[in-house]
């Protein structure tokens, strides 16, 4: 095929601007639809802009929020009031009653007798054995060294129903009637221990 | 706000004084493309809703959006081919002689009429030519050949 030869590129320029400038170009906007287009899409675009901005500003802000909250709250907490709760949470601010209440159960670890802790630890293993022999498969066993800082209820935990306080205490029902004398025993175990 | 950002942001009004300045023509490019005003006006207004978003980043706008009405003309073409019973609303031709060569030039396969729009009524080199075609700049330049040679027959026979 022959090259392009300078009268046929300048025959082209020529016939293909004349074509152009005859074409008959739509108003802009004669029903105003391409001005508007035009402006929803510039519109779009900076509304588009204005999102991001307040999105990456919400960001922002709510990353400095968790990062204050961070440093001012402590580290989240085991639940220690209910035997079978496992959950965590974020503690208020303690009540006086509370305080005692605290202060009671864990004064007797430190002064408790070597005997005692072992009388206590025992009556928990059989509570937690007899829960398991009872269909009560996530049963945690007793810490031996009792040196926590947990209330010796604690030490026998029904995990899986910590959810709810209704449940756990319902599971704990059961529990406490499908293993009567373990339960009791080791209630005894407990109270003599503390109130030495 | 920083100079950087500035300049990362395009400005509305540039864009809108480029839309005003290069409507026309662009719309003449794209009506030479597809033959149909309405058609035309769609590429139009797609060429600058793609380019809006990086404006300041567009060294040549004039090339690029030709070069993407040209691409998106394509597109067109390709659905047509689709479905052919699609109606298609022929542009306004002034003159019978410029009609003749616009009819011509709506017969030319699309690679080869929109190699010779943008090389010969645009003015673009071959190498954005072939960007926007999606071939390679000897295609281009062999279909500017064939096309011309196809329209002078059927014009100037």
């Amino acid at each position: 095929m022959s090259k392009i030869n300078e009268s046929d590129a300048e025959w082209a320029a020529k016939r293909l601007g004349d074509l152009g400038a005859s074409l008959e170009i739509p108003p802009p906007g004669g029903d105003d639809h391409l001005g508007n287009y035009t402006t929803e899409v510039i519109e779009s675009h900076r509304r588009r802009r204005v999102l991001v901005g307040v999105a990456a500003m919400a960001v922002v802000v709510l990353g400095v929020g968790a990062f204050l909250a961070g440093r001012t709250s402590s580290t989240p907490v085991k639940v220690a009031s209910n035997p079978g709760a496992q959950a965590t949470t974020t503690p208020s601010t303690p009540t006086a009653s509370e305080l005692a209440q605290q202060a009671q159960d864990n004064a007797w670890k430190p002064q408790l007798p070597l005997a005692s802790r072992k009388a206590v630890y025992e009556a928990q293993l059989a509570w937690a054995q007899c829960l398991r022999s009872n269909g009560f498969a996530d049963v945690t066993d007793p810490d031996p060294n009792f040196g926590d800082g947990n209330t010796p209820a604690m030490h026998v935990g029904i995990q899986s129903f910590s959810n709810s306080a209704d449940t756990d205490a319902q599971t704990y029902a059961r529990a406490e009637a499908a293993c009567t004398v373990e339960h009791q025993t080791m209630l005894d175990a407990v109270k003599a221990a503390t109130s030495k | 706000m920083t100079t950087t950002e500035a300049q990362a942001q395009p400005t509305m009004s540039e864009v809108e004084h480029a839309f005003q300045s290069q409507r026309d023509s662009m719309m003449r490019t794209a009506m030479l493309l597809v033959g149909s005003a309405e058609e035309a006006e769609d590429l139009v207004q797609e060429a600058f809703a793609r380019a809006l978003p990086k404006w300041d980043t567009i060294r040549d706008p004039r090339s690029y959006l030709n070069a993407s009405v040209a691409h998106g003309a394509r597109n067109i073409y390709r659905s047509r081919a689709r479905d052919a019973s699609r109606p298609v609303a022929p542009a306004e031709v002034a003159t019978d002689s410029n009609r003749d060569l616009h009819d011509s030039l709506l017969r030319l396969p699309y690679r080869q009429r929109a190699a010779v729009v943008l090389r010969y009524y645009v003015g673009l080199d071959d190498s954005t030519i072939a960007r926007a075609l999606g071939c390679t700049r000897s295609t281009v330049r062999s279909s500017v050949r064939r096309g011309l040679q196809q329209l002078r027959e059927e014009v100037e026979p």
